[in-house]
């Protein structure tokens, strides 16, 4: 046990914590992409039955349930099939991966709650919020700026989205490309 | 015990586990910059010794393996980490 000096003990140290906040970065990446693209193209496909329901059309109202029905289960199943495991689950992943579960479950009861009191020009504006709380929040927990920065994009953007909500969900969808976009951007000019 | 605590690099395995829920094989080699045939050996020893739990899986066509940290294995670092402390305290006494 003698054999390890001080400067190892500190090295013993950093490893654990830094496994504890580590990640599968390009796995994350991966899936993150999945599911953004996944996503606004579950919105661009809301934004046109949002415009039938406010008309009045009853069956496009009934028609988003089946729609968002279709979209997450498609993406498990395509990320179960493309991206299965990561290479490490660190304890910090494990936690935000169950935040989220956190974060889904608001954002259901909370439109749920919306749609009920007929604020229907809030809701892209609440789940704006909420997506940006549960990315910021990531960004905290693994020390990534980029994350931050995306985090608060999401929750300013939730004004525009309040004011011009009859587009609110195409706005939503723009907003999920534009971070897909301007993600990897930051990324790369970092890892340069 | 001993034997386990013997080489560095198993330490290093017993610290980088202890911070994950689990870890396939090639994540461990390079962070510890180990190479294939060292850190498979490294492996039999914890795995014999009961600290970790080896799980070979197909993702794909393509195998891997997946190591966690077994509760022994977390005690045996934790008793190795306190007794390391005890004797650095001693020293500086």
């Amino acid at each position: 046990m003698k054999h390890l000096g001080k400067r190892e003990i500190e090295e013993l140290k950093k490893l654990v914590t830094k496994s504890i906040r580590d990640k599968d970065l390009p796995y994350t990446r991966k899936v993150g992409r999945l599911w953004g693209i996944a996503t606004a193209i579950g919105f661009i496909c809301q934004q046109y039955f949002f415009s039938l329901a406010i008309e009045g059309d009853i069956a496009a109202r009934f028609s988003i349930y089946a729609l968002w029905a279709v979209v997450i289960a498609t993406t498990i199943l395509l990320q179960k099939r493309l991206y299965p495991k990561p290479e490490v689950v660190s304890y910090i992943s494990r936690f935000y991966s169950r935040f989220w579960v956190l974060v889904w479950t608001a954002m259901a009861i909370g439109v749920a709650l919306l749609v009920w009191q007929q604020q229907h020009c809030l809701i892209g504006a609440f789940i704006a919020v909420l997506v940006g709380v549960g990315i910021g929040a990531g960004g905290v927990l693994f020390g990534s700026s980029v994350q931050i920065t995306c985090g608060i994009i999401y929750m300013l953007a939730s004004l525009p989205i309040a004011y011009f909500w009859r587009e609110q969900f195409l706005i939503f969808a723009a907003l999920q490309i534009l971070v897909l976009v301007i993600g990897p951007l930051f990324w790369r000019a970092r890892e340069q | 015990m001993t034997e386990i605590l013997k080489s560095k690099a198993r330490i290093d395995i017993l610290a980088l586990l202890s911070g994950v829920v689990e870890a396939e094989f090639q994540y461990i080699k390079k962070r510890l910059r180990l190479s294939d045939g060292n850190l498979s050996s490294h492996l039999t020893v914890l795995e014999k010794g009961g600290c970790v739990k080896i799980t070979k899986i197909f993702v794909g066509k393509k195998p891997k393996t997946y190591i966690r940290l077994t509760p022994k294995g977390e005690k045996t670092l934790v008793r190795y980490l306190d007794e390391l402390n005890s004797l650095m305290e001693k020293d500086t006494r």
